[in-house]
This record gives structure tokens, sequence and C-alpha cells, in this order.
């Protein structure tokens, strides 16, 4: 008989059992779970509840990307952005760049203390050292500042000019479409970027770029592109392939010399309608593909963002012999934005660095923006001083000497006015990061003036309400500003007349390489270290290497010169002798330095062992087929309640990728960071497809869970951690999840993503190096949505409708004691689609406008024949042209 | 007869060479990379590995269908020709089932390794349910589990039965090398009766078993919806592919003891031959199933799988599908002269052609499948990271470290029988 008791060692064997025994239980009891203790607030804020959020409408705008917005705010922190759906400008949509802004706000590198020579040092001592430096009067100051549109700023900042005479300010636009306001200033005598409207427009002819995704307000063009896309035929004249050619009824292939050419032969089209005198030019074959003659050239539009201004001045006198000002274009309401000189030609100018002495960068980076070396700007600057406003650190405030930390526009107060008559405003979301201050309250301090910011604020708010009379007081009509965000004055119409009769433009077809420098569809004017952004493929090409050419040299090749090399992507609908890189890309940073002379010569294409892979799933029109009954051996689901169905315009969504962030944002989705990326473990829920169409065109399509009603994934689970829901929706159960993945490898349309790493607490900027956590998974955490549970390491998870938001408006209608509306409810994808191309509703509400859509003869379901009844439709007139018949 | 059993005897009092200690040694460094890999999987993550979204699975599940593909030929050895009365299979049928046991235990593994959530592996067995959570049953890889189990406890009560009377043997004759027990066996005529009605009796357990294992494997994939995978063929396939593979590698073991512990006088040519016989007519099998999958794949009604083989016999998986022929379907050919079946030379090249070749055939069924699909979502391929094939060299090494310890250890030759087989 064995006693287990530590005194009975009397031989080896039972003190080695004991002593097993003991470390066993020793081990065990050591093992203890850490508790992360949550503490209540002190003094509760009588306007916070936790877990209920806020909506605040505020403005967004970085000097590229501008928006009016409705920001949700929990527990005092903001955690989703979306379009404000009051603005005539978003109509509720947002883009990419709008629903990343987010990070800027949280992100590590946030400047949060003032610095006098890299050392932290308190305001008093930042302003007395700094004051001293402006107060010189024998110094030239120059003040670079991104295109401002703020009414207020624009006050404060012409004081503080008026009170510093020896500050010269110099306003650049990284993209900027100053040869429109030109050209319309030689043609017309105004300086306008006048606001395209589509109402009625039959034929729409678009030149170079990418209007849909980088025009100044790509939310209002494509909705209202998207609303009159039935009746309108578009034609896309571009070297290269671009969303807003996906979109076009037919996409010309041009070199960009030909566009002076087309737009000549064009315009003496008019010209003979008008009896004006025809201008000199080569025939151009292409004109005739147009159907100029069937529609009378009634109701035509030309717009072109060539930044060429012999192209834009043409447009200007074809749009107005076509009578379009007077229908289309609109004078009265002109565009802000992007109206400044561009930040190459601003930058290219040595003698200003060499004439001046003292540099302040107005929360701006020109280091960046320049797109010349950190090396080239330290020659220029010459150990000359640089005082920098600057919310985050960059690549300016590493060579400035005096740092002031300003506030991210989610955290300040302001207005801005984007186009001419619509106001937007902006109000704090959150508490200022450390000890931020507003920009222009360091303008004011410099100044020694006794006012404040606000002050200022409040004078061109009473002005506005001097302009408005709906309002009993101004305490009315600043809330009903602050709540709704925006405000639109009637503005005086505008007649424009054409000022010059003869323009002879010259057309010229220089030899060698043309180089089509044009905006990035997803990350804009920089190359910007955002992961949500950096982690969304080139929406035209599936790829993410940041540095990479398109051209239509065949074979997987690199473009080389003087050793730097691109990689290159093969793009067949790309004009030949032209190479396409995107804004701030390497590339273009490469082109600048070298002057953009570029010969055959300099090129040598040699054999890659791979081309850049692509992230974005290709489909064949034939995998969208009509739904079938089959037969089915499971008894099929029954949804007493709601069956959520979702219906996906397939002719409205340009494939923009505004719905990916928006999901990725709303339900914590990490970003994996580049090196993950590339091994093709992106996590988004949504992806944008592309459908390959016979004729060769390519449309757009958002890929998410189809939540089939004969689920593959749900048999297969061994753990039964998927399962259908008694509303339609395949749940995912993540406590119970092993990780086996079997599901997402039955999943035909690979809606699944899978945690192979711990990517919620991963630094995805460090590119996930075993030291995970760091500064930014603080940050991230206090980004996260408290309605979405953060997954762990192995866990597959999946697009589910946005349940959270469902069971949030069914929770909302037991409380208020109503019958829960089924429209209440929008996923997050739906409430950003600029184009309202997603439709989300419940199939058991007879009247519900996502039924009667997924019930049309249009309705079309990816890979039906499996019969898997996916409860997503895509819509689409069976891949006809837009053409009518 | 005296002779073998004193070949046996001297086989096991030899002093271990050199050779034995070379070969446990590279086995233990292998099984010490298996080792390191598995505990960065499990710290780290399967993201070490080099499986992405499209491709979900990866050489872990190649490697586990593999060895229990090579786990088939014991049972087939022990229980099948057992029940067929083909006395032949006295000298290797333990060799057999001790490569069965093994390969389980890795093939094992791998399921395992390959979760995402290592720590909750437990909640594929239907255990109490005191969570709330039970398994699902429509899952064939619960099926797979069960599958598993079942086979490894059948193939381990098998292999132990029979091991019994030798091991009393080697203990009266003075060989104690592990003790081990032996439940009371005294060798009495009446035991014996028993032995052989149990052995029996199990043989028959175990026979449907050698069909229901490899089936139960292969509709993990051919349940799915993956084009590829969804195919009526693959039970029969599978459970001919596996016999192949686990006959090509008791040939390699056989070609072994005859040559490092002296049993060639046990393990005749003539049994080298018979099995090459059947190698022979197993790889023709083969081939006819890999024949029907094309002409089914081609039949009108199935794009999908159409442009699986167009991939495999023209596309991105040529560089593993001729192979493959060349090794499953064209090397065991050579087998068709005596020359051939008797050189244990040609018999080892052709086994190791075989196990290699039966490795790319479940490469190409779990990758070439999943890297086509219906659609790719992205165009990253696959390729086994370090960390992957180090698990895969682990268990290599755990098998070959096994094997050479029971070489050493246990009569891996069956006195009983044969002195049985004499006796009548």
């Amino acid at each position: 008989m064995y006693y287990l008791s530590p005194l009975n060692m009397n031989n080896r064997r039972q003190f080695i059992k004991n002593l097993t025994i003991g470390a066993a239980a020793g081990s065990l009891a050591g093992c203890r779970q850490t508790v992360n203790r949550s503490i209540p607030y002190l003094i509760q804020p009588e306007e916070i509840v936790p877990g209920e959020s806020l909506h605040y409408a505020t403005t967004y705008y970085d000097g590229y990307t501008y928006g009016s917005v409705m920001a949700r705010v929990m527990n005092g922190r903001p955690v989703k952005i979306d379009g404000n759906s009051h603005s005539s400008l978003t109509l509720g949509g947002s883009n990419v760049r709008l629903q990343a802004s987010l990070f800027g706000l949280y992100q590590p590198g946030r400047c949060l203390y003032p610095l006098v020579k890299h050392v932290r040092a308190g305001w008093a001592d930042f302003f007395s050292q700094t004051s001293s430096l402006l107060k010189q009067p024998d110094k030239d100051i120059v003040l670079f500042c991104r295109k401002g549109i703020s009414p207020t700023e624009d006050i404060v900042m012409n004081d503080f000019l008026s009170r510093f005479p020896n500050i010269r300010k110099i306003e650049y636009d990284t993209v900027s479409c100053k040869s429109v306001s030109d050209s319309h200033n030689q043609v017309f005598g105004r300086p306008i970027q006048p606001l395209p409207v589509f109402n009625q427009v039959n034929i729409l002819l678009t030149f170079s770029g990418d209007l849909l995704v980088s025009s100044p307000l790509p939310e209002y063009i494509t909705r209202h592109y998207c609303q009159n896309r039935t009746q309108l035929r578009h034609f896309h004249f571009d070297c290269c392939s671009s969303l807003t050619g996906n979109k076009a009824d037919k996409t010309f292939c041009i070199h960009p010399d030909e566009e002076r050419v087309i737009l000549a032969n064009l315009y003496n089209y008019f010209a003979v309608l008008n009896r004006m005198p025809a201008i000199e030019c080569p025939e151009h074959h292409i004109l005739s593909a147009l159907p100029l003659a069937d529609t009378g050239a009634q109701n035509l539009l030309v717009i072109s963002s060539s930044a060429d201004p012999e192209v834009q001045r043409m447009i200007c006198r074809i749009n107005y012999l076509a009578g379009a000002y007077s229908k289309f274009l609109k004078p009265e309401y002109h565009i802000n934005l992007r109206t400044a000189q561009p930040a190459e030609i601003v930058f290219s100018d040595k003698t200003l660095f060499e004439q001046s002495d003292i540099f302040i960068f107005y929360d701006c980076d020109p280091v960046t923006d320049s797109l010349l070396d950190a090396e080239e700007w330290k020659k220029r600057l010459a150990d000359k001083p640089v005082i920098a406003l600057v919310h985050e650190n960059n690549r300016s405030s590493a060579l400035a000497g005096y740092i002031a930390p300003v506030q991210h526009p989610y955290e300040m107060w302001g207005d801005a006015m984007a186009v001419n008559g619509f106001y937007s405003f902006q109000q704090p979301l959150v508490v200022p990061a450390g000890e931020s201050v507003h920009r222009a309250s360091v303008l004011l301090s410099w100044m020694d003036t006794e006012q404040d910011i606000t002050d200022y604020i409040q004078q061109t708010w009473m002005n506005l309400f001097e302009r408005t009379d709906n309002f009993a007081d101004f305490i009315a009509f600043r809330n009903h500003i602050l709540q709704n965000g925006v405000l639109e004055l009637p503005v005086l119409p505008v007649a424009l007349e054409m000022k010059e009769t003869f323009y002879q433009p010259v057309f010229n077809r220089p030899g060698g390489i043309r180089i089509n420098i044009l905006p990035s569809p997803v990350t804009g004017d920089k190359m910007e270290i955002n992961p949500f952004l950096n982690e969304i493929p080139d929406p035209v090409y599936g790829t993410l290497e940041k540095d990479i050419v398109f051209s239509n040299h065949q074979d997987y090749t690199l473009f080389k010169r003087n050793g730097i090399s691109h990689h290159h992507l093969y793009d067949p609908n790309h004009a030949s002798d032209v190479i396409t890189g995107y804004y701030a890309s390497p590339f273009h940073r490469f082109c600048v330095s070298s002057g953009f002379r570029f010969t055959s010569d300099d090129m040598v294409f040699s054999k890659e062992r791979r081309s850049p892979d692509r992230f974005i799933p290709e489909i064949s029109a034939s995998m969208l087929e009509a739904q079938q009954d089959y037969l089915t051996v499971n008894p099929s689901h029954v949804h007493e309640q709601q069956n959520w169905i979702m219906s996906v315009d397939l002719h409205r969504c340009t494939g923009c990728g505004a719905c990916m962030i928006a999901c990725q944002i709303e339900n914590n989705i990490p970003p994996v960071g580049m090196t993950e990326a590339l091994k093709g473990r992106l996590m988004h829920w949504i992806k944008i497809g592309k459908v390959n169409m016979a004729d060769g065109r390519r449309m757009a399509i958002p890929l998410l869970c189809q939540q089939c009603h004969q689920a593959p994934c749900e048999s297969v689970c061994p753990v039964a951690a998927t399962m259908h829901s008694t509303d339609g929706i395949n749940q995912m159960v993540y406590n119970r999840c092993i990780g086996a993945r079997y599901c997402n490898n039955n999943c035909p349309y690979h809606a699944r993503v899978f945690n192979f790493y711990d990517y919620a607490s991963a630094d995805p900027l460090r590119e996930n190096d075993p030291q995970w956590a760091s500064s930014l998974q603080k940050t991230f955490a206090l980004m996260r949505n408290a309605d979405v549970t953060v997954r762990s390491k192995g866990v597959m998870e999946k697009c589910n409708f946005c349940f959270h938001r469902i069971h949030k408006a069914r929770a909302d209608a037991r409380t208020e004691g109503r019958l829960f509306d089924p429209t209440d409810v929008n996923p997050a994808c739906a409430a950003a689609c600029p184009a309202g191309a997603i439709i989300f509703g419940d199939r058991n509400q007879n009247d519900s406008k996502a039924r009667r859509l997924f019930e049309s003869e249009n309705s079309r379901f990816l890979l039906a024949k499996l019969n898997t009844s996916p409860s997503v439709a895509y819509l689409c007139n069976s891949f006809l042209h837009y053409e009518k018949d | 007869m005296k002779k073998i059993e004193e070949q046996i005897i001297s086989a096991m009092r030899a002093k271990p060479g050199a050779g034995f200690y070379a070969v446990v040694i590279i086995s233990l460094i292998l099984t010490g990379i298996g080792v390191y890999c598995s505990v960065q999987t499990i710290y780290a993550g399967v993201g070490c590995w080099g499986i992405n979204n499209q491709h979900n699975w990866g050489v872990s599940i190649v490697n586990f269908v593999w060895w229990i593909g090579i786990g088939h030929a014991g049972t087939f050895i022990s229980a099948v020709l057992l029940l067929l009365r083909q006395n032949w299979r006295a000298p290797v049928f333990r060799l057999a089932e001790t490569i069965t046991l093994f390969s389980i235990l890795c093939a094992a593994f791998f399921p395992f390794i390959h979760l995402g959530r290592h720590a909750l592996f437990f909640y594929i067995f239907p255990y109490f349910n005191t969570r709330g959570i039970w398994v699902s049953f429509s899952s064939p890889l619960f099926w797979d589990m069960a599958a598993i189990l079942v086979y490894l406890t059948v193939s381990l009560v098998f292999w132990y039965t029979e091991l019994i009377p030798d091991l009393y043997w080697l203990r009266r004759n003075g060989i104690v090398r592990i003790r081990l027990p032996l439940f009371r066996w005294h060798n009495t005529i009446g035991q014996k009766m028993l032995h052989s009605r149990f052995t029996f009796f199990l043989a028959s357990l175990a026979t449907p078993l050698v069909i229901s294992v490899h089936s139960i494997v292969s509709i993990d994939f051919a349940v799915s919806n993956v084009p590829g995978w969804n195919s009526t063929i693959f039970p029969p396939f599978f459970v001919a592919g596996a016999v192949f593979s686990g006959f090509a590698m008791v040939q390699l073991f056989a070609v072994t003891a005859r040559s490092s512990i002296g049993l060639a006088d046990v393990i005749t040519v003539h049994i080298i031959e018979t099995m090459n016989k059947l190698l022979l007519a197993l790889s023709i099998l083969i081939s006819l199933c890999y024949l029907t999958e094309i002409i089914f794949a081609f039949l009108p009604g199935n794009e999908a799988e159409r442009v699986v083989f167009v991939q495999r016999l023209s596309g991105s998986q040529i560089y593993s599908f001729y192979p493959m022929i060349l090794l499953n379907s064209i090397m065991p050919l050579l087998f068709w002269f005596k020359r051939v079946r008797q050189s244990m030379v040609c018999t080892v090249i052709i086994s190791l052609c075989v196990l290699a070749g039966m490795w790319l055939e479940r490469w190409i069924i779990v990758n070439g499948s999943l890297s086509v699909g219906y659609f790719r979502i992205h165009s990253v391929n696959y390729f086994p990271s370090f960390i992957e094939m180090g698990i895969f060299a682990g268990t290599l090494g755990f098998f070959i470290l096994m094997m050479t310890l029971a070489f050493r250890f246990l009569p891996m030759v069956s006195i009983y029988e044969i002195n049985k087989q004499h006796a009548n």
C-alpha cells in the first residue's frame, strides 16, 4: 500500500514520484490568468454612458482629402467616421482616406509636447524663443502651408501676415487643379474651378485621370455620376487603366500627347456648329467613334484632370460652345480645393531658400510633399531656423529646431468652405493629445493679441448667422450648424462670357518615354504610413507594392535606370511609350530628382522572376448566375422574424474601397502589416473583386460573406463554431473556434479570413516583430469599437452583416417600447458607400427596397449553381452595355 | 528451424555497431528540429507556416495523409493476409505492424499541430457536455478523429497481442531488454488456441478498418466543395494509394532488416518478390484511378474541376504532376522484370520512388486544388516554410528513431508465428 505523503520517501522510486507530483502541483498552482481591471469613472461625465455612442458632425481636411463627416464617439473616443448625410457635397458617402483618417488621431507618432532643439520645452519657452526669431524685421521669413479653405483661418492668417510684413505665405497643393482655374481665368477672366452636375448630361467625355476617385470631391462626383449613370453615355480617354475607365461605356487608350489633338478636333466640331473660326490641327480618327451626330451634340460635358494648361483651355472653350456652363458647370459653385500652386513648381525654386532666413511649416509636411530627399532639404535649409507646427512627427519636423504640437482636425474647432456657399464646421471629438493647441492659436500667440481662436470662430459664425434668416438667435443657429455640421448659403449666379476670341494651341509630339503621374486611388497624394490604407490593394491593378510602375511592356520585367529599380506591372490596356506611376511613389520621387528626362535607352527591361502579386479576386462573368431552384437535402431554414439580405448594384459600384476600410474600422479588423499582407493574409471581410467581362472590360464587385442558407462552411466545422442564426445570418462563434480552417477551404467564395498570428495585439507598422507589445498597441486599443469582440490568434473570422448593429437596433426598439423596424439597420459598408451601391434590408419586409431588388430579374448570385442559396444578390443588367438600343 | 531462432537471438544479442549509433543520432537531430519547429508553431501561431487565406491547408495535411497511408500496409499484411491465409506474411508482419503503430502516431500529430488554437484541440472530442459545447457530428474532421483513434487502438492491441508469445520466448532465452507485461502467458496449449482465435477475431475487426480509415481521410476532401476534392472516386483511390505507400515503406525496412541485422534467411527473396508483385498490382490500380479522375474531369458539366485538371496537366501543377506519374505509375512497372523484382537495390530505389510519389500525389491534391478553387482571391502561391518542413523532418526522425529502437529491443520477426508454421 502506498501513502501519498511527503514524509514517505523511503525509496528512490517513491521520492521521484512525490517530487514529480509536487512539481506538477506547484506549476499548476502557479498558473494564473492576468487580470485586467476596469476602473469606473470617479466623476461620471454627464453625457457619457458606457457602451452608448454619441454622434458628432465635424469636418476633415488635410490638404488633399476633404469631407464633412459624422463621427461616432464611444466613451469619449471617436471610433468611426462616416459621411455626413446632411451635406450636399458628400450625401453620407465617404472615401477610403476619410474612413482611415481616424488612424492619424491615434497614431503613436503624434507630436505631444513643444520641442526646442529636440528637447521637450514648455509653451512659454517655445514662444519666448520663436517670437524673438520672428520679431527681427530684417529677416525674410517664409511660411509654407497647404491650400487653406477655412474662412476663419484665412482671417487669422491675414491678420498675422499684416502684423509681420516680413513673412511670406506660400500656399501649395500636392495634386493641384490650378490649371483648371488658370484656364478659366484666361478664357473667361475668372479664376474658378466650377462644380459639375450630371443631371441631364447625355454625353460625358472624361480625359486622363480618375475622375471618380481622385477628383477634389470624389464622393460628390461618384454619387451624382451613379445617380445619372443610366441616362448618360460615358467615354473615357486615358493612357492607362483606371476605375473611371472601367465604369465608362467605352475607354479609348490614347497617348497623353493625343489629348490635345482630340480636343482640338472636338473644338473644331463645335466651332463649325457655332460659326467660330476653327483651329489648325491634325485629324484624329477617334472623334468619328463618338456618337456626336446621333444626339445632336446636345448636353455634352468634357472633364479632364490633366495638368496641361492647353488641354484645360480647350476644354473650357468646348464646354462653353457646347452650352455646358449654363447647365452642368456651375461657376457660382466653384471648388476651393486644390487651387494652389503645385508643390513640384513651388519647391523647384531654389532661390526661395537662398533668399529666406527663417522657415515656418504651418501644419504641413513640405519635405514629403516636395518629393525631394531630406538630404537635399538639409542642404537648402543650411541650418537656418525652422519652426514646424505639426500634429504628427514627420520628415519636416525632423529638420525643425522648434516644433509646436498642434491639434488633429478631429480635435479642433474650425470651419471650411470647400465649395463656394457650402460651409462645414469642425468641432472637437476628443480631448487634444498632450499639450497640443489649435494651429491658428500659435499664430495668435505670436501676434500677442488678447483674442483667442474661438473669438475669431465666433466672429465668423456671427457673420454667417447674419446672412441667414431661419434662426431665432445665434445660439439656435450655432446648435443647428454643430448638429448638422453644414450650412448651405445661397450664392449669386454668375454668367461666364468668353473673353478670348481665338486661340491656337501648340501640337508637339516629343519623342522618348512619357511619364504619367497620377494620384493613387487609395492613398492619394502621399504614400503615407497608414496601415489601413497601405493594405488596400490597388483598386485598378490589385497590387500592394508602393513602388510600382505600369506600362504595356510585355513579360515580367523591371524598370531600371542607374541601378534604381521599380516593380513593373504589365497592363495590356496601357498606351505604348508611356510609364504610369503613382504620385509620391518612389518612382515619382526618382523622376523628380532626375528631372523627368527619360529616353528609351534609359530603360532596361530585364526578366524578373515573377510579376508583383495581385490581391483582388478575379472572377468571370459566368459565375454570376440567376438563382435556380434545386432539390435540397437539408430542410431549409425558417426565418420567422427577419431574413437579412443584401443587394449590391454592380452598375453603381466603382470599386473605390471605402467599404473595405469602413468594415475594417467598424469590426476591429486589425491591419496585418505589409510582410503579412504580401503573404496573402489580408484580413478584409469585404474585398473588392473584378468581374472580367466578355468585352474585356472589368467591373468592380464587392465580395463579402454571402450568408448562405445552405452554407458549406457550417457543416464541416468540427466544433460547431459557425452556424445559421434565426434571422438568416451565418454566425461565427469565436470562442468555439479551434482554427482547423476547413470552413475557409469549403467556402467557394473564400469569404473567411484567419488570424494566423496575434494580429490584434501586433504592430503592423513594425512588420509584426516578435516584440509585439508596442506603443501602437496601446493607441490602437483606443480606436476599437466596444460593440465588437477582438479576435485572438488562431481564430477564423468573417463578415456577419454587422450583427452588433442589428442587435443594437433591436435593443433600442425594445427600450423605447416600439416594434423593431428593420430599416433602422445599416451595415458599415452600406453606410460608407459613396455610390449607394449596397442596399441592406429584410426579405420578410414586403415593401423593403432590398427585397424588391433582391427578387428583381436583374439579380444574380455568385456561383448559384452550387446551391448555397446566398443572401447577397448582385444586380447587373445581364452585362449589357449602358448604351441604349 | 533452429537456425532461424538462432539468427534472431544472435541479432538481438549482437552489440550495436557504429551504424546503429549514427542512425540514432541523426534521427535524434531530426526529432530535435521537429520539436523546435512545433514549439515555434505553438508559441507564435501557424502564421510561421507558408499558408494563407487561399491555401488554408498546407504540407501538414499532406504529411498527415501520407503517414496515415503508410500505416495501412501493417494492417493489410497482418489482418487481411492473415484472413486470406497467406503464410508468407509471417516474417514481415511484425515489421509492418510496428511501422503502422509509429506512423499513426506521426500522422496524428499533424491534425493537432495545424490547428490555430492548439490548447483547445480537445474541443473535437465528444467529452462531457459541461460547457454547453458539443462537437458537430456532421463534420468529416470529427469522423477523422474517431477513425484515427479507433485505428490506433486496434493496431496497438493487435500488435501487442502478437508480441506477447515472443516476449515470453525471449525472456525464457534470457534476453530481457525492456520489461513489458506478459499477462500471465505461459505458452500452454489452451493459451495458444485462444491466442490464435483472438488474433483471428482482431484481424476480422481490423480488416474493415483498412478500408474505412483512409476512406474517411479521403472523405475530408471528398465531401467538400473544392474542385479537385469533390470526387466520388476518392475513397477507393485513397485506400489503394495508402496500401501502395505502406508496402513501399515495409519493403524499405524489410530490405534493411535483411542487410543490417542479418535476417536474410528469414525474410527471404521470395517474400520481397511477392510484395514487389503486390506493389506492381497496386501501382496499376493507382494509375487506373489517375486516368479515371482525368476522364471524369473532362466529362461535360463540371467546369471548375476541369480547370483544376488543366492546371495539373498543362498549367502550374505540371512540376509535381508529371514527376508523380513517373514515380508512381512508371517506375513500379519495372517490377514486370523478374530480375528487378528480386534485386534488393532496385526494390529500395523503387520503394523510395513510390514513397516520394505518394507524397507528391497528396501535395497535388491539397495544394493543386486549393490553389485553383472557383476563383483566386490573390495570386500569392503557397510554398511550405522551413518550420513546416521541419515538423515533417521531425516526424521522419521520430519514426526512424522508434523503428531503430524497435529493431534493437523487440523481436522484429515473429518467432512464435514462424515456429507455428514450421510445426504445421
